[in-house]
């Protein structure tokens, strides 16, 4: 008498062929080999496999917090009829079967023989060993042990923190009400906008402080109101190294200070999110220029190219990046100005999963992404408005002088003039231009090092002269 | 043995089976009820119409209680059938489902319309991750839907990795999170926190049941799996980006290369040493391109910048290293001294740093071999380089060497380009910036609401353009805005059409009558009218129609059918409705642009041939003439069909302005009808006489047919045609 199999069409019930393989084990220990009970049982199981087999070339099944997954997807069963054989396998510490393609009716015996004898394995014997002992090649029995996936995480502020200029604390306490209220899905307040304008072009970017805190290191996770103050602060320096004009300018910095205001739309949980997004956290993210763009081009009183900036600022000067405006659609030059000076930022900022860069290392990425995601001229602008060797600063040279910084070169900050100083620091050999260039238009020597001064003195006067 | 498959399977099952093809149609209207839901604001009809139609596939299912469809990555699996895969049921439903850890999803017979509209509008916002962390299951209980049913589940990534490798090596040496040792140099103020790197419960791995560890981690991991390419598709996996099943092992390896770097970085130094040889040995073992691109994106950054990417370098034999760092003087900011930096950063003993200068040496020659042409005299610097490049040592401290290695000086080339780019800026347009960019933001599939203003930002800026009569701005604003509705055409008829609509908009009676009269005033003037014409397209050809209409003074009115005339072919389709309702003067005027446009309108010019006017018979029977074609002649010899007797006459003397070929199909298909035969014989016979005097040839099968009706000789008109056909037939 032949029984019929207990599954319909193409598919498998997976708790049918764990039930069979307990039976099966059941019988192993009660008949001897070849019994005619084990190999209907045998033949049974494989009449259950094959048909899916034949579909999808293994049977994987796995037991996760009690629910049984045939093939990564959830089967749907009552606890009370999953929970012995859950129980059963549990005892002999399995939890996965995985079934191959080309599965024999023997190797389904032999690896019911090794569920029988894993409680009595010796000492640096595995199932696995057991299994291919027996010959069975195809089928896998395993346990499943959760991957942790945590990481260590640095806690960063959410807002600069210590003393700070007076202005850019107005500034900042005024950006936030006006993103805030944007997050409400209220409309930009276009005043607040012309006002937080002046403030930050008057006094924020007057404020040595200010400017010194936004140009360095800055040991707190940006949220989108202060990376918008910064951007536009730092938009705004590099106009000024471009000599804009004032109007010019205001347009710049209020283009700067909006160009994520499409962030305030999207989960906040997304944008702070620790390390890579996946695919749709992206596509939502990658979402942000146009929310933007629609927000600014629906608020009345905002300069024409804000709405511009904010849609394209993630473009590249090569017509890549998104949003998809087409391959080959440049931003426009405002866009681009602020792209620069929000890749700085970005990159001095601190992340949950990085320290914030050092402004030398952060313009060194902005020099490798100048003529391929940045502008090159406007990087070159950027750099040289920053200045990062003042006078009086002890630098060692490529030629392994030591020198102290006399004159700085408007033109090319990174190469000043420096007086050679010996140990003691005083002078020996006169002055080097380090922006002098070689025949093949390389620089003969730069500057590859600060020194720190270890309590000793400068005497700038003496060396100028 | 039945019975017991049938008690162990709990979930309800429709009885009888549920048929495959009103489920599937059901599905798939779910699916775009979605889309619709995802794609149009909330008074959108567009939403209501799929909701209802899916209501009612919904209702069509006979013969079950309830429908359960079980969630896979990429389709439903109904009664045990996968459904959706590649369709929009996989992208709008499945893909959201799997992502929000729906395992499967029930539906009640009693499910309702709003239940269905509910649905939708939930998913959507939960995998748009609005309103907070509550589950689908929980939303839709929240939100009253309880026919619709989703059971979430932790959808596991189960990772099979090599046991014999995790029993050699003892997890609890590998540093635990909360030792790991810092990726990144981390300033003091920054306190410490654990987060997670991928989804939390995600992952889990195939160990033997003998291996003693009852977690691993991600370091673990990463020395469990022997190639790194096995180990970036498990952890595209775990990012739950969907259909990574199609991602190869080398894309894979791209993909997560910033990752790999991070964990190999994290482990004792001697162990990362080792991992990230191995990292370099697959890197090495990718194609040419994909090599070069992870070395140009994210391996030379990485070097350059001091991160970890950069260590797989020291691994790379010295050809290879060569060619690597051969990259950086592609970057268009650097100095031949990058080389030299990134030799520094590698820390390469002095005798290999010595043996990758001839090599390097070779390619900085190669590259100006390829670029700037070297002038003989400086090829000695090339050599001057190479020395240096053995010259410096690691340094430390503030480190400017890599900084340096570019050439970001702002000398007067550069102030010239800076001194062009703030002439840009001051002088940029911002009308024409925001028609760039209302113009941008519609291309990027936004909902018809959004639409909608877009629409109305673009035409306040024509507008705007036009009050100031800055005419190329506002031609080259229609022109980009009509070329846009052309190319959405296909994908977004809705935003074409609205497109359409708003430049028709746009030309108003007094805006096209200035159009008229820079037509008429002549010279540039003219030149500029006809660029308008040209850039509005058919969306102005209403506005004229309406001008030839309403009437405009006899200067102004040549100058209107001159522009129309020249732009017929334009115009056209925008004429063609106007042309359905429009008083006889006006249809005659349009008849005859239509005419002048050719092929592709016949219909809506045979359309007026049943007009009252016999003024615009005649226009529309002398445009069919003039349009020529097949489908013109075939309208023709309709009205010799069909048409009064008089109409019957002019269109058969019509049908000889044809060409032969033609005039030939249509006497064809018209002499052999016999109604036509026996109904106009004063129209055949005289057909025959044409012909025959025409040379138009006859099929002789036809003519033999008609010499037949000689012999009715109690019908002498019918003799005569049989007689005429007789002649013809023998000669």
């Amino acid at each position: 008498m032949t029984r019929r199999r207990a599954t319909r069409g193409q598919d498998l019930d997976p708790l049918l062929l764990l039930k069979h393989l307990i039976a099966l084990q059941r019988l192993t220990e009660m008949y001897p080999t070849g019994h005619p009970t084990i190999a209907e049982k045998l033949r049974e199981a494989m009449e259950m496999v094959q048909p899916h087999l034949r579909s999808h070339q293994s049977v994987q099944i796995d037991i996760i917090h009690d629910d049984i997954f045939l093939n990564g997807t959830a089967c749907s069963y009552a606890r009370s009829a999953t929970a012995p054989i859950v129980a059963a396998l549990a005892d002999v510490g399995v939890n996965s079967l995985h079934v191959e393609e080309g599965v024999q009716p023997d190797e389904f015996l032999g690896a019911t023989e090794c569920l029988a004898g894993r409680k009595a394995l010796a000492e640096g014997e595995t199932i696995e060993r057991q299994l291919a002992e027996r010959n069975v090649t195809h089928i896998s029995l395993r346990k499943l042990v959760p991957l942790d996936t945590s990481w260590r995480m640095r806690h960063w502020n959410e807002r600069p923190t210590g003393p700070m200029d007076p202005a850019h604390a107005e500034a900042l306490a005024i950006a936030e009400g006006v993103f805030q209220e944007v997050a409400a899905g209220e409309r930009i307040n276009a005043i607040a906008v012309t006002d937080l304008v002046q403030l930050l072009i008057g006094q924020v970017a007057q404020s040595n402080a200010a400017l010194s805190q936004i140009l360095a290191v800055k040991d707190y996770e940006n949220l989108t109101y202060c990376h918008s103050v910064n951007v536009a602060i730092l938009s705004f320096i590099l106009g000024r190294q471009l000599r804009l004009k004032e109007p010019a300018v205001a347009a710049l910095v209020e283009a700067a200070l909006l160009h994520d205001v499409g962030k305030t739309q999207v989960a906040l949980d997304i944008v702070n999110k620790p390390g890579k997004l996946t695919e749709s956290e992206r596509k939502v993210v990658e979402e942000h220029p146009v929310r933007g763009a629609e927000i600014l081009l629906e608020t009345p009183g905002l300069q024409a190219l804000t709405a511009t900036v904010a849609l394209e600022h993630h473009r590249t000067v090569i017509g890549t990046g998104y949003p998809d405006l087409g391959r080959g659609v440049v931003p426009h030059i405002l866009s681009q100005v602020v792209s620069v000076a929000d890749v700085y930022e970005a990159l001095t900022g601190a992340r949950s999963y990085r320290a914030p860069y050092p402004p030398e290392k952060a313009c060194l990425i902005l020099a490798r992404s100048a003529g391929v995601q940045l502008n090159t001229t406007l990087v070159k602008a950027f750099v040289s408005a920053i200045g990062f060797l003042p006078r009086g600063t002890l630098v060692r040279t490529s030629q392994g002088e030591l020198g102290v910084v006399i004159r700085t070169n408007p033109t090319d900050p990174l190469h000043p003039v420096v007086a050679v100083v010996d140990e003691g620091l005083n002078p020996a050999g006169g002055e080097i231009d380090t922006s002098v260039r070689d025949g093949s238009g390389g620089y003969e020597r730069c500057i590859v090092e600060t020194v720190p001064l270890d309590g000793r003195q400068i005497d700038l006067e003496r060396l100028a002269s | 043995m039945k019975a017991a498959a049938n008690t162990a399977r709990t979930k309800v099952e429709p009885t009888p089976p549920v048929e495959a093809a009103p489920v599937d149609s059901f599905l798939l209207l779910l699916a775009r009820a979605v889309r619709n839901f995802r794609l149009y604001p909330a008074d959108s009809t567009f939403r209501d119409e799929a909701v209802a139609a899916c209501h009612e596939a919904h209702s069509a299912l006979r013969g079950f209680d309830r429908l359960s469809c079980r969630v896979s990555r990429r389709e439903l699996l109904v009664d045990d059938r996968a459904i959706g895969s590649g369709t929009l049921v996989e992208h709008e439903l499945a893909r959201r489902l799997h992502r929000l850890q729906v395992a499967d999803l029930t539906f009640e017979s009693t499910v309702t319309s709003r239940d269905l509209s509910q649905f939708c509008a939930t998913v959507l916002a939960c995998d748009e991750r609005q309103g907070g962390d509550l589950t689908l299951a929980d939303r839709l209980t929240r939100d009253g839907v309880e026919a619709i049913v989703p059971r979430i589940a932790a959808r596991p990534e189960v990772l099979d990795v090599d046991t014999a490798r995790v029993l050699q090596f003892d997890p609890s040496r590998v540093p635990k999170p909360d030792e790991k040792p810092s990726v990144e140099t981390l300033p003091a103020s920054g306190a410490e926190a654990v987060g997670y790197l991928y989804p939390k419960g995600k992952g889990w791995v195939r160990l033997d049941p003998k291996a003693s560890s009852e977690a691993l981690t991600l370091t673990d991991l990463a020395l469990a799996v022997e190639d790194p390419r096995d180990l970036s598709l498990m952890l595209l996996r775990l990012s739950n980006d969907g259909g990574t099943e199609d991602i190869k092992r080398d894309a894979a390896l791209r993909l997560k290369f910033d990752d790999l770097t991070m964990i190999f970085a994290s482990m004792p130094p001697e162990l990362g040493r080792a991992m990230f040889s191995k990292l370099a040995r697959s890197v090495l073992a990718l194609g040419v391109d994909a090599r070069q691109s992870l070395l140009k994106d994210t391996v030379l950054p990485g070097l350059i910048e001091g991160r970890s990417a950069g260590q797989i370098l020291n691994d790379f034999p010295d050809l290879e290293l060569a060619d690597a760092i051969g990259l950086l003087l592609d970057l268009e900011t650097s100095d031949p001294g990058v080389i030299n930096a990134a030799l520094t950063r590698l820390e390469l003993p002095p005798d290999r740093r010595q043996a990758m200068t001839p090599l390097l040496q070779r390619r900085l020659k190669q590259r100006d071999a390829a670029g700037t042409p070297v002038d003989p005299g400086t090829a000695d610097v090339i050599d001057r380089f190479a020395e240096k490049w053995i010259k410096i040592d690691a340094q430390a401290g503030k480190n400017f060497l890599e900084l340096s290695a570019f050439d970001l000086s702002f000398g007067p080339a550069a102030r010239a380009e800076a001194s062009g780019i703030s002439d840009t800026v001051e002088g940029a347009d911002a009308l024409d910036a925001k028609v760039t960019c209302v113009l941008g933001l519609l291309r990027l599939n936004p909902t018809p609401q959004v639409v909608d203003t877009l629409l109305e930002r673009l035409a306040g800026a024509i507008a705007a353009f036009e009050r100031a009569d800055r005419w190329p701005d506002l031609i080259s604003a229609v022109s980009r805005a009509r070329d846009l509705g052309e190319t959405l055409t296909e994908s977004r008829s809705d935003i074409a059409q609205a497109i359409t609509t708003t430049l028709s908009g746009h030309c108003t009676r007094t805006r096209t009558l200035r159009i008229v009269q820079l037509e008429e005033r002549g010279g540039d003037d003219s030149v500029t009218a006809r660029r308008l014409v040209e850039a509005f397209g058919a969306a102005i050809a209403l506005s004229f129609g309406g001008l030839l209409q309403d009437g405009v003074d006899e200067s102004k009115m040549a100058a209107l059918t001159h522009l129309m005339r020249d732009h017929a072919r334009l115009l056209a389709p925008g004429i063609v409705p106007a042309l359905k309702t429009c008083p006889p003067r006006t249809a005659c005027v349009l008849l005859s642009l239509l005419a002048s446009a050719g092929p592709g309108f016949e219909k809506a010019v045979a359309h007026r041939l049943a007009d009252e006017d016999e003024t615009v018979f005649h226009a529309a029977l002398g445009a069919l003439s003039r349009i020529g074609t097949s489908p013109a002649a075939a309208a023709v010899a309709t009205q010799i069909r069909t048409g009064s007797r008089a109409r019957c006459q002019l269109a058969e003397a019509t049908l000889w302005r044809f060409a032969p070929a033609m005039i030939q199909v249509q006497l064809f298909e018209l002499l052999r009808d016999r109604e036509f035969v026996f109904g106009r014989r004063d129209i055949v016979l005289k057909v025959l006489q044409r012909a025959h005097a025409t040379d138009v040839e006859v099929p002789r099968e036809t003519l033999r047919t008609l010499s037949r009706l000689m012999f009715r000789l109690w019908q002498p008109s019918l003799v005569r045609i049989g007689l005429k056909a007789r002649r013809m037939v023998g000669r």
